[in-house]
C-alpha cells in the first residue's frame, strides 16, 4: 500500500523523468521501508519531493525530442498532432486568446487592478516560453544525421548513442506533409521521425518508402519547414495557444476571486465557483 | 545538461560521484554508501538523487550500464551506474578545487582542532 501511495506522488514528477526513473524510485522506497521506520522514510521523501518536483519542472531538457529513453522525436509527432487539431479551430483560439488578452490588459489599467497585469504578464511569459522551446527544437534538429542503408535505417546525434529500426521492426509509414516522415514500429517508443530539414530526408523516404505503404497527411494549415519562425508557430499554436487561453481563463478568475474576497465582496459559494475551474485545470495539468 | 552547470561540481553530484568511485552500484546502493560516507549527514531522497544521476548521464560524468538482479535483494532487477573517465576527472578536480579552498581557509586560522 505505501508503494501506491509513493506512486501516486511520483505523478507530480514531469512525464520524462517519471518514465525514466519512477520504477527505479518505487523500488529505492521500497528498500528504504525494509530497513527504515516508515514515518522516517514518509518525513524523508515527502521532504525530498518538495524541493526535487519543481526543480524537475523547472530543468530544461538537453534534448527535448530525443530522450535518452531513446522514444524519438516524439514530441514533435505530438506537436504536429496538436497543431493539426488546433488547425482546425485556430480561428476561434487566437481570436479569444488575443481578445482576452487585450480586454485584461485594458481594464487592469483602467480599473487599477494589479492582478490583471500580472495575468497579461504570465500569459506573456507562457508565449516567451513557447519561442525559447521552439529555438531549441529548432537547434536541435540541426544536429541529426541519418543513414538509410540495407534494410535499416540509424539516427544518431552527438552524445547520445544512435538509434537503428531494422526493415522487419517497421510496419507503416506516416508523411506529413512539409514536416516529416514517421517510420512507424510495433512499439511507439521507438518510432523514428525524419524531418523534412534533415538533408538526407529524400534519400531515406526513398528507401524505407520500398519496406511498407505510405500515409499521407496534408498539412496546408501549419506549413512547417522546421526553420525558427516556422516552429515557434507550431508550439504556438499547437500547444501554447490552448494553454494560454486556459491558463489566462483561470488565472483572470483566481485573481477576480482574490481581489473580491479582499474587498469581503464574495460569498463563500461563489469563491468555490470561481476556484472551481483553477482546481480541475489544475489537476489536469498535474495528470 | 551542459557540463558548464557542474563546474563547480555541486555537492550532491560530488557526493554521488564519490560513491560510485569504489564501484558500480544501483540507485539505493549510492544512496546507502553516500549516507554511511557522511555519517547520516547527507541523504538523499529519489527525486534528488534520481534528478542528479539524470544529470551526470547527460553530462558524460556517469554511465549507465544496464540491469541486473541485486544479489542482496533477490530476484529484483536493477539498473546499475559507473564512474566514467570523465567522471573521475570532475571529481578529481573538484576535489583540487575544495583542497585548494581548505588550504586557504587553514592560512587564514578559520580552522579549529583535526582540521587545523
Amino acid at each position: 500500500m505505501p508503494e501506491r501511495f509513493y506512486s501516486l506522488l511520483l505523478r507530480l514528477y514531469p512525464r520524462a523523468f517519471r518514465q525514466r526513473y519512477a520504477d527505479e524510485m518505487v523500488r529505492v522506497f521500497c528498500d528504504r521501508l525494509r530497513h527504515e521506520s516508515a514515518a522516517r522514510v514518509w518525513i524523508d521523501v515527502l521532504g525530498d519531493a518538495v524541493a526535487s518536483i519543481p526543480r524537475q519542472h523547472w530543468r530544461r531538457e538537453p534534448h527535448p525530442i530525443y530522450p535518452s529513453s531513446a522514444a524519438p522525436l516524439r514530441a514533435a509527432y505530438t506537436t504536429v498532432m496538436q497543431a493539426m487539431l488546433v488547425s482546425a479551430i485556430l480561428g476561434g483560439f487566437l481570436g479569444v486568446g488575443l481578445m482576452m488578452t487585450a480586454y485584461l490588459g485594458i481594464t487592469a489599467v483602467m480599473t487599477r487592478f494589479p492582478g490583471g497585469l500580472l495575468a497579461v504578464g504570465l500569459i506573456f511569459l507562457v508565449w516567451l516560453s513557447a519561442f525559447r522551446k521552439a529555438r531549441r527544437t529548432s537547434q536541435t534538429l540541426k544536429t541529426f544525421r541519418y543513414d538509410a542503408g540495407g534494410d535499416s535505417v540509424t539516427v544518431a546525434s552527438d552524445g547520445m548513442a544512435p538509434l537503428t529500426l531494422q526493415r522487419s521492426e517497421v510496419t507503416g509509414l506516416h508523411d506529413f506533409e512539409k514536416v516529416g516522415l514517421r517510420i512507424q514500429t510495433a512499439d511507439p517508443a521507438r518510432d523514428l521521425w525524419v524531418p523534412v530539414t534533415a538533408a538526407s530526408y529524400p534519400s531515406v523516404k526513398a528507401r524505407v518508402s520500398e519496406w511498407a505503404p505510405v500515409t499521407v497527411t496534408p498539412l496546408r494549415l501549419v506549413p512547417v519547414d522546421g526553420g525558427f519562425l516556422q516552429l515557434s508557430l507550431l508550439y504556438a499554436l499547437g500547444l501554447f495557444i490552448p494553454m494560454t487561453f486556459a491558463a489566462g481563463i483561470a488565472g483572470a478568475l483566481l485573481l477576480n476571486a482574490i481581489w473580491a474576497m479582499a474587498k469581503r465582496d464574495l460569498p463563500a459559494r461563489k469563491t468555490l465557483l470561481y476556484l472551481g475551474p483553477v482546481a480541475i485545470l489544475l489537476v489536469r495539468w498535474l495528470w | 545538461m551542459p557540463r558548464r552547470k557542474l563546474d563547480p561540481l555541486p555537492s550532491t553530484a560530488f557526493h554521488i560521484l564519490l560513491a560510485l568511485a569504489g564501484g558500480e552500484k544501483h540507485g539505493y546502493g549510492i544512496m546507502r554508501q553516500v549516507a554511511d560516507d557522511t555519517d547520516n549527514k547527507v541523504r538523499l531522497g529519489p527525486g534528488t538523487l534520481y534528478g542528479s544521476i539524470q544529470t551526470l548521464l547527460d553530462a558524460g560524468y556517469v554511465d549507465e550500464i544496464g540491469e541486473r538482479a541485486d544479489a542482496t535483494s533477490g530476484d529484483e532487477r536493477r539498473r546499475y551506474y559507473r564512474l566514467s573517465r570523465a567522471g573521475r576527472a570532475a571529481v578529481k578536480a573538484e576535489a583540487e578545487r575544495l583542497a585548494g579552498l581548505l588550504r586557504l581557509a587553514k592560512s587564514k586560522k578559520m580552522l579549529k582542532g583535526a582540521h587545523a
